[in-house]
């Protein structure tokens, strides 16, 4: 049995005539499942869905053998990071996790030692009385994984969780994120491909609410092999190159630009694609199959 | 009970209960300050007496009287429409109405006569006049006789034990500006968790958000009577320094202040939880100020003993006494039936709550 199973979810807004999901359905088991797509595919709603905070028009899923019809039950189960995590700005850091401790109905006895536990692990111990508004980032993105982890949840659930960090920040939180899908299920959703390359091979690419891919990040490139090319262009026929190429990536050294471009063929050398470029291959098989 | 520790301790530490905390003990303080400076400890002195509203027929009679003929002159009959003062005058053929109601009421010989008249009287009017069985009390007003001066003394010595008249004037005034902040309060403190962009994190979490929001309600009646309790210690402090002498009750302002004034506190904290699960916006300080203000127009007009159905009770005096003991049962029915309603109020948030978490939610929201 598979430690999330969506089957054929559709969410649909008033007023929005696409809907943000469309009949989803996707498995994933435990260890780090990376969910990619750009900004409006339905990451965010999928993840709201999962944690019950919103309902789903049609369609089901199951969180660890337990339906959405009981929220309760999956809420129990599940940590949560949502997008732009902030918490009461007047608190201090230990009683944020104190106070968000008792809403995951973790005894009280045992609130202290977990609470001292995550704080070490997150690294954060030095700032258990500080207050949140005084967190920097990073900081804050940790405290927001610990609470995460308050109740110790089967299924971890982070959204967007690197956004606006700087890069030394998103390492190190990627690897705390690793650290603990060793032990557990973590559905990570982001739009940067990097950080899902650096920390899982399992992934599903999410556009327009459908999903477009779901398997290994091999597959993914595999799938785009052949159609990624790189080309070296006169600096002054570079601005015609980028109008008719889609390009992946440019760099300018003297009086030439090497290009690396996606294209369905092509005349130039053909390269093996980054996991970027595949996804890239991937949204624009997509759109120009006229979704 | 932990959950109820932390929400209590979350709102004694916020900036808005700083504020509340200093309003509400200033406001008390400085009110009931110059009252309590008065002595009681003595039978008032002739032409001392205080004034009361009286009760007995030939002084209601000769009040409605007196001041039907003086608007009927005039043509110029005052009313007050949900507590606010509006005048009116009468038509031509209103008017001989009026002076054969004028004729009837000089022939009244029981209260029961007086309240037959008065009634057409309020009719002519269009209602929400003095003219009422209710309310023709205001207009027999007159000073204490020395019987009924012995009589204020006497109860007041007996058995409000001195420190249970300055409680009434502590309750009136306490209820004035606690009929009202709590909402503004409690508004803020529910909408914590939307600024500090808390609420997807709190909902994720186990605890149902009724469970939540029943705890904050309890741990609000505790916090925000926190001031008044303060300030009802400091007036027992000073009641029992100013009369070492005499028998103080000294637990009158802390009675005052969990019968008289909790109710009050029930229902504009429960108006603030129940508005922001309805509206999430502070939209129901508007209803309470509206609320407030009719209330306070209506008992304006009675202040040293009206307790009704008003949401802040009145009695701003020391004395009338025997009005407060007559009526107690009117003021703890209309006090239970605050707590109760508040109690319906809070069960509405409740439902809200669930119902935007649940499964009727998609009803309600802009979601399908």
């Amino acid at each position: 049995m598979h430690t999330i199973e969506i089957t054929n979810l559709t969410k649909t807004y008033r007023k929005k005539p696409t809907p943000a999901l469309d009949h989803l359905t996707l498995a994933v088991d435990k260890g780090m499942f990376g969910l990619l797509g750009k900004n409006g595919a339905g990451k965010s709603t999928l993840m709201k869905i999962l944690t019950t905070l919103e309902q789903p028009t049609t369609g089901n899923a199951v969180v660890c053998g337990i339906p959405l019809s009981q929220p309760q039950a999956i809420r129990d189960l599940i940590g949560y990071l949502p997008q732009n995590f902030a918490f009461y700005p007047n608190m201090t850091v230990a009683n944020a996790l104190a106070y968000l401790a008792t809403l995951a109905n973790v005894p009280v006895r045992a609130q202290r030692q977990r609470i001292a536990q995550l704080l070490a692990d997150v690294n954060l111990t030095a700032k258990a009385h500080t207050k949140v508004r005084q967190l920097s980032g990073g900081m804050l993105q940790r405290l927001g994984i610990a609470q995460a982890l308050i109740n110790n949840p089967q299924v971890l659930i982070v959204d967007e969780p690197t956004a606006g960090l700087d890069p030394e920040e998103r390492i190190r939180f990627r690897n705390l994120l690793t650290d603990f899908s060793s032990e557990r299920t973590v559905l990570l959703s982001t739009h940067i491909v990097s950080d899902v390359e650096a920390t899982t091979n399992q992934i599903g690419v999410l556009d327009h609410g459908q999903l477009l891919f779901t398997g290994t990040t091999n597959a993914l490139i595999t799938a785009a092999t052949g159609h990624v090319f790189q080309a070296l262009v006169p600096r002054e026929a570079a601005v015609q190159f980028k109008q008719t190429h889609q390009i992946s990536e440019q760099v300018t050294q003297a009086d030439q630009s090497h290009f690396r471009f996606i294209a369905a063929s092509s005349s130039q050398t053909p390269v093996t694609p980054t996991l970027e470029e595949a996804y890239l291959y991937l949204q624009t098989q997509h759109e120009g199959a006229g979704v | 009970m932990r959950l109820f520790w932390l929400e209590s301790k979350r709102l004694l530490l916020s900036g808005a209960f700083l504020i509340y905390s200093v309003l509400v003990c200033g406001f008390i303080v400085l009110n009931v300050n110059p009252l309590v400076n008065r002595s009681l400890a003595t039978l008032p002195t002739a032409n001392h007496y205080d004034a009361i509203y009286a009760s007995d027929f030939r002084t209601l009679k000769n009040g409605v009287m007196s001041q039907l003929t003086t608007e009927y002159k005039a043509n110029t009959y005052t009313t007050y429409p949900l507590g606010f003062a509006k005048t009116t005058a009468l038509k031509s053929h209103e008017r001989a109405s009026m002076r054969t109601q004028i004729k009837a009421l000089k022939q009244t010989k029981n209260r029961h006569a007086l309240n037959l008249v008065i009634k057409r009287v309020n009719q002519l009017l269009g209602g929400h006049s003095s003219y009422t069985a209710a309310n023709i009390a205001t207009l027999a007003r007159r000073q204490m006789t020395p019987k009924e001066a012995r009589q204020d003394y006497q109860l007041i010595v007996t058995r409000d034990k001195i420190s249970g008249a300055f409680a009434r004037v502590f309750a009136d005034i306490a209820g004035l500006i606690v009929g009202i902040l709590p909402t503004v309060i409690i508004i803020a403190f529910c909408d914590a968790d939307r600024r500090s962009r808390a609420l997807a994190t709190i909902q994720s979490k186990f605890a149902s958000s009724g469970k939540r929001l029943a705890t904050q309600y309890c741990a609000s009646l505790i916090v925000l009577l926190l001031p008044v309790l303060v300030a009802g210690g400091y007036f027992t402090l000073r009641v029992n320094g100013l009369y070492p002498h005499q028998v103080i009750d000294r637990f009158a302002f802390m009675k005052a202040a969990v019968i008289w004034i909790l109710p009050t506190l029930m229902i504009s904290s429960a108006m603030g939880f129940m508005t922001y699960q309805l509206f999430s916006n502070f939209v129901g300080f508007a209803f309470q100020i509206g609320w407030w203000l009719v209330t306070t127009m209506i008992g304006a007009r009675r202040v040293d003993g009206y307790y009704g159905w008003l949401l802040m009770p009145r009695h701003n005096s020391l004395h009338n006494v025997a009005y407060f003991y007559t009526h107690l049962n009117e003021l703890l029915i209309n006090r239970v039936s605050y707590a109760m309603f508040a109690l319906i109020m809070v069960g509405v948030a409740l439902l809200v709550a669930q119902l935007r978490k649940g499964g009727l939610h998609i009803a309600f929201s802009s979601q399908h």
